[in-house]
């Protein structure tokens, strides 16, 4: 059971090809990596699966719709977490989940009882009236991941969630992550942190707007003949 | 100077790629000197009025003929009552009503006195003086007409009327000099302005000042390509104004072109202490808007007479740049000033630029050391 | 309707948060009706003027003289020379300058007609046209006056007086129509500017992206920052409203229920435009550039500081899409004629089919998918 389906997808922007006929399966559950350079074509590529820009061809299906006629269904389905942190600045934490919680649909009764528990668990509760400009970043980002995970999506889309953190705060947002994930929801995550691509389950390595690589972290190392992900992602991008 | 090239070369090609920006602004001037200078004539034809002619007399039947024969009237009906004239105001859009009262003609004739009575609609205040001063000078002419019938002498006064400086009463000359110092507020003001709080906003500035590159050479390179600007929209509007509306430059042009770069700079210093001051763009925009662009239309004298204000509003116009850059300018180019007749305006100009200059200066300094 | 009030909650806190826009949204009105009406006056009322006497006659010192009571005039006194004189007109001194020839009183007695030259600076036209219009009815009456002693009745030239009466506005105060119409200057303001820039604001911080990939639908999301706005601008139009009448004593003649609903439509349009700009404006700078340039021609050719009828007819059809000339004109109908709804009816329906068009179209360019 996948998923997350593309086949052949491609964009292109005028001359120029973002991302070049990628195809891959991403399975129930899975945490999923998804690597590359800057301007590689990760951002575009996740844009595209979320329906926020149109394919320039190619076909996907995300939680069993199809990204071209079904993308109204597919938004209920899913999370998204932009590399910009993208909630209100200038609304409180609870304002933020509200409103996004509003706007999922969630019924009333159960959207207090939601976001309770999510705020008890991010250990927020007690600053849940701080405006969210006040608040450092790791706790942004993690009350960015606990807002898209408040309509329980199928599938969650993280664009390099943890830029700009320390270690341990992004230790800390990991297990935010493992934990959605033994709830049977997909992570879909894009990174730069090589020791963070050692945490999926699967990874793909993306170059020049093409998937060049894709496996778990284990049998890619064994395929590269290297010993961490890191020499793989430097030996890959010299090659 | 190799970074100040740079960051020259960086700004460039920023408002280059800005595409829709860069017409707007080149845009602006061409449209705003086209609406001055076609669409707001003081001059108004046709106006439609309606007369209502009591007296039905040869001397009424003349005062009717010569508001037709002025070409300002239109005469859309005649009334029998004067009161059908009310109904005029709504019904026929009229914008001024004429009463000829009865014996009109006979008290002309005998009492060399009589009266007519002129209704208008003055909510558009603006249209109603242009109506009122041309109905004066309709009836003027008809007295002079009638005097000169009755074979008296004439005035015996000649009054010959030499109009200097704009000879064809031409409502352009005015606006000229205004739209040139709104569009250099707009361009090195608050171009300047917004930029340079994108930079705090996005945090590059930040990144900028700890670099070793002379923080004159960031700010310098960053508002020097809108005083470009603003100097070929300026050239567009004079280029414009010779050619399309046949204005004159009679002084020296290198000095006139001098005058706009001293204010330019008196612009850019603006624009400097306000992004100086301001976090975001939209508070350099919003700080611009009320502390330059408005009281700059208002107090610069160029669409409001300052003669007419209150004294504290005379005293603040002082303040703002615009006005003395307005009479430099109108000095040189429609009086032909030589710098003797004008330098007085080119030192408060430079003064002011100096302080805002200053002031902003040490507003960054004290932003470097946060 | 869930979505769309919680939309509405979450615009008027960020609104009340945002310190600057609120004081913005406070001041600038009280500001510009204090201001504003005392400066935006453009009433030749004066004229300074200078006399170049070369007769030194006493005919020529009475003639100064009635020019010196003339509440017109402000005398600036002799001048020694044509020279004098043109640097005092250089430096803008005096508006008019009289010069009387030599023997001037000595031709009139004569029988010669003697020239007397005025020097207008004709760069203000309309003062130059109106000055002298002063100045020949000053010279007129002088000589009928002189006259009136030696000459019998029959000889006196024929006068016909005007007497006015205005409308609509009898002081003739030019507050009367500039503060109306910075009202609507400020309900222009608020739904175009403060909107495009809110959504555009969206844009930059990427908020936006957050709600295009949920499934909230268009139009709620249409709504949910038109309704705040819009609220914001009638609130806005009715502090207006009282302040005219409580600061200057300037009130609503017609129907104030006919003003409320044409404000509102009119709103629309400016919200619908603001929307638009927001959708197809990439930064704040460019759709600050667009609401600035389009406001620009709107105000300039709604007839509110300049008057509009000597337009050519071209910029005639052109104004028929500035939704802002429609509204001015229900404003001079209702507030200083008096009108009600029936009066209004055309620019109000204009006024609506513009609201229309205007959000469809920016309906129509909004889509969550960038292509």
């Amino acid at each position: 059971m996948y998923s997350i389906e593309v086949e052949n997808l491609t964009k292109k922007f005028g001359h120029f090809t973002a991302v070049n006929n990628i195809t891959f399966q991403v399975k129930k559950g899975e945490i999923f990596g998804f690597l590359g350079a800057n301007g590689a074509g990760k951002t575009t590529a996740m844009k595209m699966m979320c329906g926020l820009l149109l394919p320039t061809s190619g076909k996907a299906k995300i939680a069993g719709f199809d990204l071209n006629a079904e993308s109204k269904l597919i938004k209920q389905q899913i999370g998204y977490m932009s590399q910009r942190f993208s909630l209100y600045d200038d609304l409180t934490i609870l304002e933020n989940m509200k409103l996004f919680g509003v706007i999922y649909n969630i019924p009333r009764r159960i959207l207090n009882d939601r976001i309770e528990e999510q705020l008890t668990e991010l250990k927020m509760f007690e600053i849940k009236d701080l405006l969210v400009n006040e608040i450092p970043l790791g706790w942004k980002q993690r009350l960015a991941f606990a807002t898209a995970m408040l309509h329980h999506p199928q599938i969650v889309f993280l664009d390099e969630p943890t830029s700009g953190v320390d270690p341990i705060v992004r230790r800390e947002f990991w297990s935010l992550i493992y934990k959605a994930a033994s709830q049977g929801i997909t992570i879909f995550v894009t990174t730069h942190y090589m020791d963070e691509a050692s945490y999926c389950e699967r990874i793909s390595i993306m170059a020049e707007g093409s998937v060049q690589l894709l496996g778990t972290p284990t049998e890619l190392k064994q395929q590269m003949g290297v010993a961490t992900i890191d020499d793989l992602f430097v030996k890959f991008v010299k090659r | 100077m190799k970074e100040l090239i740079a960051i020259l070369q960086k700004e460039l090609i920023h408002i280059y790629r800005d595409k829709v920006s860069l017409f707007l602004v080149l845009a602006m001037p061409l449209v705003l000197i086209l609406l001055f200078g076609f669409t707001i004539s003081t001059e108004i034809r046709n106006a439609k009025i309606s007369v209502c002619d009591l007296a039905q007399d040869a001397q009424s039947k003349a005062l009717i003929d010569a508001f037709r024969a002025s070409g300002y009237f239109k005469i859309v009906h005649f009334p029998q009552n004067p009161n059908e004239i009310n109904h005029d105001f709504k019904e026929k859009q009229i914008k001024a009503g004429i009463i000829i009262p009865a014996h009109f003609g006979s008290q002309l004739l005998s009492d060399k006195e009589s009266q007519i009575q002129v209704i208008s609609d003055i909510s558009d205040i603006n249209v109603a003086s242009v109506l009122n001063n041309y109905i004066e000078s309709v009836v003027s002419h008809f007295e002079e007409e009638v005097n000169e019938s009755g074979h008296y002498s004439d005035n015996p006064i000649q009054v010959s009327i030499q109009m200097l400086y704009n000879p064809e009463l031409n409502s352009v000359y005015m606006f000229v000099p205004g739209i040139i110092t709104l569009i250099m507020i707009i361009i090195t003001a608050l171009m300047s302005s917004i930029t340079l709080a994108r930079e705090t906003e996005t945090n590059t500035m930040r990144m900028m000042l700890i670099t070793p590159v002379k923080k004159i050479y960031i700010v310098v390179g960053k508002v020097i390509p809108y005083m470009g600007l603003s100097l070929l929209s300026t050239i567009m509007i004079l280029g414009i104004s010779v050619w399309v509306f046949k204005m004159p430059i009679e002084g020296n042009i290198f000095l006139l072109l001098l005058l706009c770069i001293i204010f330019m700079f008196t612009a850019a210093s603006f624009g400097l202490l306000v992004s100086s001051i301001s976090n975001t763009q939209l508070d350099a925009m919003m700080i611009t808007m009320m502390g330059l662009f408005l009281p700059t239309v208002l107090l610069s004298g160029f669409l409001f007479p300052l003669d007419n204000m209150p004294f504290i509003f005379q005293i603040l116009a002082d303040i703002f740049p615009a006005k003395w850059f307005i009479l430099a300018i109108k000095d040189v180019m429609i009086k032909g000033a030589g710098i003797a007749d004008i330098w007085h305006y080119i030192l408060i100009l430079a003064v002011m630029s100096v302080v805002l200059l200053r002031f902003s200066m040490s507003q960054i300094d004290k932003r470097r050391k946060q | 309707m869930r979505v769309i009030l919680m939309l509405i909650k979450k615009e008027f806190l960020q609104v009340y948060r945002n310190k600057l826009l609120m004081s913005i949204l406070i001041v600038a009105p009280l500001v510009q009706f204090v201001i504003f009406p005392f400066t935006a006056d453009y009433e030749i009322k004066v004229v300074k003027i200078g006399f170049i006497d070369s007769d030194h006659s006493s005919l020529t010192r009475q003639m100064v003289e009635k020019f010196t009571y003339s509440p017109y005039f402000i005398n600036y006194g002799f001048i020694e020379s044509r020279d004098q004189g043109e640097a005092l007109m250089m430096q803008d001194k005096v508006d008019f300058i009289i010069e009387f020839p030599s023997h001037f009183e000595k031709d009139l007695m004569n029988g010669l007609s003697p020239q007397l030259a005025i020097t207008a600076n004709a760069i203000n036209s309309v003062k130059a046209g109106i000055g002298s219009g002063y100045i020949k009815n000053v010279i007129s009456s002088f000589f009928n006056e002189q006259k009136e002693g030696l000459a019998n009745r029959s000889a006196q030239p024929a006068n016909v007086s005007i007497s006015k009466v205005y409308w609509y506005n009898e002081q003739l105060n030019y507050k009367n129509l500039i503060v109306p119409g910075i009202l609507v200057i400020l309900v222009t303001l608020i739904g175009a500017y403060v909107t495009a820039l809110n959504i555009v604001r969206e844009k930059e911080i990427g908020t936006i992206e957050q709600m295009n990939v949920s499934p909230i639908k268009k139009w709620h999301f249409l709504l949910g920052k038109m309704i705040p706005f819009w609220i914001l601008g009638m609130v806005e139009f009715i502090i207006g409203l009282l302040l005219m009448k409580f600061i200057f004593g300037i009130s609503v003649q017609g129907s104030v229920g006919a003003l409320l609903l044409c404000t509102s439509v009119y709103l629309l349009v400016m919200l619908g435009l603001g929307f638009f700009i927001s959708l197809v404006s990439r930064n704040q700078l460019q759709a600050m550039f667009i609401v600035f340039f389009l406001f620009v021609v709107f105000v300039l050719m709604s007839g509110l500081f300049t008057p509009t009828e000597g337009m050519p007819q071209w910029a005639k059809y052109i104004n028929y899409a500035n939704p802002m000339s429609f509204f001015m004109e229900i404003i001079k109908l209702i507030v200083m004629k008096g009108a009600g709804l029936m009066d209004v009816m055309k620019p109000l329906i204009t006024l609506f089919v513009m609201s229309v068009f205007i959000n469809s179209a920016a309906l129509l360019s909004y889509s969550e998918k960038k292509k």
